[in-house]
């Protein structure tokens, strides 16, 4: 035992809690997700635990209403942030010494750098590889599951992610300034041409569309905001094309609960429970498709962890984290773009052995460096430095 | 080696007939501005001529007529490119078996492989290092004098954007948009390659119905690579201009142009000067030239940034491509990313006189061990296999 108690808001499985527990730490579990509560709710939720002594809160992203709660009560608000770019983060909140900011994605984390925060660290996602390889062990395969190409994802065609499409009304030269951003964004990864939007058409888009944001936001809080909206608009016509595609020429399973009647011939099996079905899937599916979102500049998507640590091969777009950390054609595989996916899919379908030893490679470095205990062990590292 | 080169309007064609000749070949020049159409006679005369017991034809860049003359005569041609784009490479004569192409632009090269031509090879330009070493030693007060300056730009400011601008005033509102997001782009994001950029249907239809374009004539190019070309065009305009607003506020700034300036620039403009006898001094004596590629030329190292360090200057250059092919970011070459850097990069190194001088010191010396035009010609005498 360390002396030390945390409390945790909900994550995707325990390997967070269990991790700190391994630790040494007393681990107190909020059963909601920090950064879904509202203002009063939080300060209630501290102040109960501030009561019995805990020392550090813990959430994935960043609620900033946690941030004040832990900040006036004198607790440390530990955040790992596995959204780029994160809105919150542009709030006066995050910039409390009380908290500890662990982004993922490198190019956000010198972003934030930048605008002076002290307190924000770089540190790629992990997932909870102990989970994945007890669930696969004990079931190696479930028939249902196995596919020769899988795709777990959201479209953003639903009502929460396509907001771009219910702009009603932008004068036709921004209309057309956008969308050439948006048609260019889509063969473009690494740059994020949202940054190239000029002064006069920022001003131009504040004015015709409104973004709510509340109090305490500083400067760049908007322009984080539209990039994730336009990314969100990519990712829906990339994914809508991907589907579309792969559906045609292969037996392409879909794990989404977006709508897929843009094309009448894709049936998708609906949505994916992370822990009860998602191994099984990436385990038994010969390829796994990631396809990163545009707003990820060079973090590793979480998607992509889950793939590799359930034994899934694994198909992705191009990040330059995932190239420093993983070696291409011998962990994972690279596609450059629609034609050349194909062509790898095509490859990589007619050679069985060559596939396992890649899916099989990806899985142990997942297993050995992406792992959530290794990365817990890491912040714990830096909290008590 | 009895060589005949064909010389039409090209820089340092002088240096490549030197140096032909200097390697053993007994070279005669032809000019005959016919082979640019070319007219069914220029082509018989030129046959006419090949029929001396000629081993290769040379010429920079590439010309049809001289293409079918060498065919029909079973003579190599060998075309080396010093532009891009090139448009006489879209013609059909490329497929001709007797052409050697030697591309001094990347992408260019790839293009040409792409359409499966035989033989393609990628070669950069060459620089008379030897004579140019010559010329900036016993530099005379006056010509220092009048040449020194801290910042120095040589080359043309692009003003003429007529052709955008034109086009762009017949468009819609949204189309207008669309260009001025696709011109912003490739402002500050220089690494996005043209084909990289979507022009979208609607935009596409809208150039097709109410544009007329130009190409050269007898050659079909695809809209879309001659409108890149348009827009190529335009940036470049930009950005020279802008780069000419930064470098101002520099006490010593020279810029040697025929462009026209603003009133208030027009003190800063030394009007041009002669690209054998002068402007190998003017980099000579500059602390830092300033060498932006021009737009059109995506990956490919100009000729400029050649000649500036076989001058021996020092250039402070955009970060084209093929550069880190042979050259060290910060160790033999100094480059920025784009416009928005330039001012920090120009304070730095006038700053750091002693790294400047270490960079273009050893930038010369591998200019003069890789692009020396000997080397560059015995590698097209290898390549043809003579």
């Amino acid at each position: 035992m360390n002396n030390k108690k945390i409390l945790l808001g909900k994550c995707y499985t325990d390997g967070i809690s269990n991790a700190f527990k391994e630790l040494g730490y007393t681990v107190n579990n909020a059963d909601k997700e920090i950064t879904r509560i509202n203002d009063e709710e939080t300060w209630k939720l501290v102040e109960k635990y501030k009561i019995e002594g805990v020392d550090y809160v813990f959430s994935l992203n960043f609620s900033k209403d946690m941030a004040k709660a832990c900040n006036a009560n004198k607790i440390i608000y530990i955040s790992w942030v596995w959204d780029s770019p994160h809105v919150n983060l542009w709030s006066e909140a995050a910039r409390y010494e009380t908290n500890f900011i662990f982004l993922f994605d490198y190019a956000q984390y010198q972003i934030h750098k930048n605008r002076g925060l002290n307190n924000v660290y770089y540190l790629p996602i992990g997932v909870d590889c102990g989970l994945f390889k007890q669930m696969i062990a004990d079931k190696p395969s479930v028939k249902r599951y196995e596919a020769d190409i899988s795709f777990v994802g959201n479209l953003y065609n639903d009502d929460e992610h396509s907001l771009w499409d219910k702009v009603n009304y932008l004068p036709q030269y921004l209309k057309g300034y956008i969308d050439a951003i948006i048609y260019t964004q889509k063969n473009v990864w690494g740059s994020n041409l949202i940054s190239t939007i000029g002064y006069g058409e920022w001003q131009l888009l504040k004015k015709y569309v409104n973004l709510e944001f509340g109090d305490g936001y500083e400067d760049g809080a908007y322009e984080a905001a539209m990039s994730n909206i336009i990314s969100q608009k990519i990712a829906q016509l990339e994914r809508m094309d991907l589907c579309s595609i792969l559906n045609n020429k292969y037996d392409f399973s879909l794990y989404t609960d977006c709508d897929t009647s843009f094309d009448e011939r894709i049936k998708t099996r609906g949505h994916a429970d992370y822990v009860k079905e998602m191994p099984y899937i990436f385990n038994g599916s010969k390829i796994n498709i990631n396809i990163t979102l545009k707003s990820i500049l060079t973090g590793i998507p979480l998607r992509a962890l889950d793939i590799m640590s359930c034994g899934g091969f694994l198909l992705t777009n191009y990040q330059i984290e995932i190239a420093e950390y993983f070696e291409n054609e011998k962990d994972m595989v690279f596609y450059e773009d629609m034609g050349d996916m194909c062509e790898k899919i095509d490859y990589y379908l007619e050679h069985d052995e060559e596939r396992k030893r890649i899916a099989f490679a990806g899985c142990e470095k997942t297993r050995k460096f992406f792992s959530i205990s290794r990365q817990i062990s890491l912040i714990n590292d830096i909290i008590n430095t | 080696m009895h060589i005949l080169m064909y010389n039409w309007r090209a820089f340092s064609n002088d240096y490549l007939l030197n140096n032909l000749r200097e390697l053993g070949g007994n070279v005669d020049v032809w000019s005959d501005p016919d082979i640019l159409e070319p007219t069914e006679r220029a082509i018989e005369k030129l046959k006419t001529k090949l029929k001396n017991n000629y081993d290769l034809v040379v010429s920079f860049n590439y010309f049809r007529g001289v293409a079918t003359a060498c065919e029909q005569t079973n003579i190599p041609y060998a075309a080396w490119t010093q532009d891009a784009p090139l448009w006489s490479l879209y013609d059909d004569t490329i497929r001709s078996k007797n052409n050697y192409f030697f591309c001094f632009d990347s992408e260019q090269y790839k293009h040409l492989k792409e359409k499966n031509i035989k033989n393609v090879f990628y070669l950069p330009l060459g620089v008379d290092v030897e004579r140019l070493e010559k010329k900036t030693v016993n530099i005379t007060a006056d010509k220092r004098s009048k040449y020194v300056a801290d910042i120095s730009f040589v080359g043309s400011l692009y003003k003429d954007t007529a052709m955008f601008d034109d086009i762009v005033a017949k468009l819609s509102e949204y189309s207008k948009g669309y260009l001025y997001a696709i011109c912003n782009m490739q402002l500050k994001v220089p690494e996005i390659r043209f084909s990289e950029i979507e022009i979208s249907k609607e935009v596409m239809r809208e150039l097709q119905r109410k544009v007329s374009f130009e190409g050269e004539g007898y050659i079909e190019v695809k809209l879309k690579k001659l409108f890149e070309n348009i827009v190529d065009r335009k940036v470049t305009a930009i950005e020279r201009n802008m780069m000419v607003e930064i470098c101002r506020k520099y006490q010593n700034f020279k810029i040697y142009t025929n462009s026209s300036l603003d009133e208030a620039l027009n003190k800063y403009n030394q009007g041009i000067v002669d690209y054998y006898t002068d402007m190998p001094l003017v980099f000579n004596q500059s602390k830092i030239n300033i060498n932006l590629s021009a737009r059109p030329i995506h990956y490919g190292i100009p000729l400029r940034v050649l000649d500036i360090i076989a001058s021996n200057g020092f250039v402070l250059t955009n970060a084209q491509p093929d550069l880190f092919l042979y050259f060290e970011e910060g160790k033999s070459i100094a480059t920025f990313q784009c416009i928005e850097e330039l001012e920090d990069k120009i304070d730095y190194y006038m700053d750091h006189e002693t790294e400047r001088i270490n960079i273009r010191n050893e930038g010369k010396a591998i200019v003069k061990s890789i692009f020396d035009y000997k080397t560059q010609i015995k590698t097209i005498f290898e390549c043809v296999g003579i």
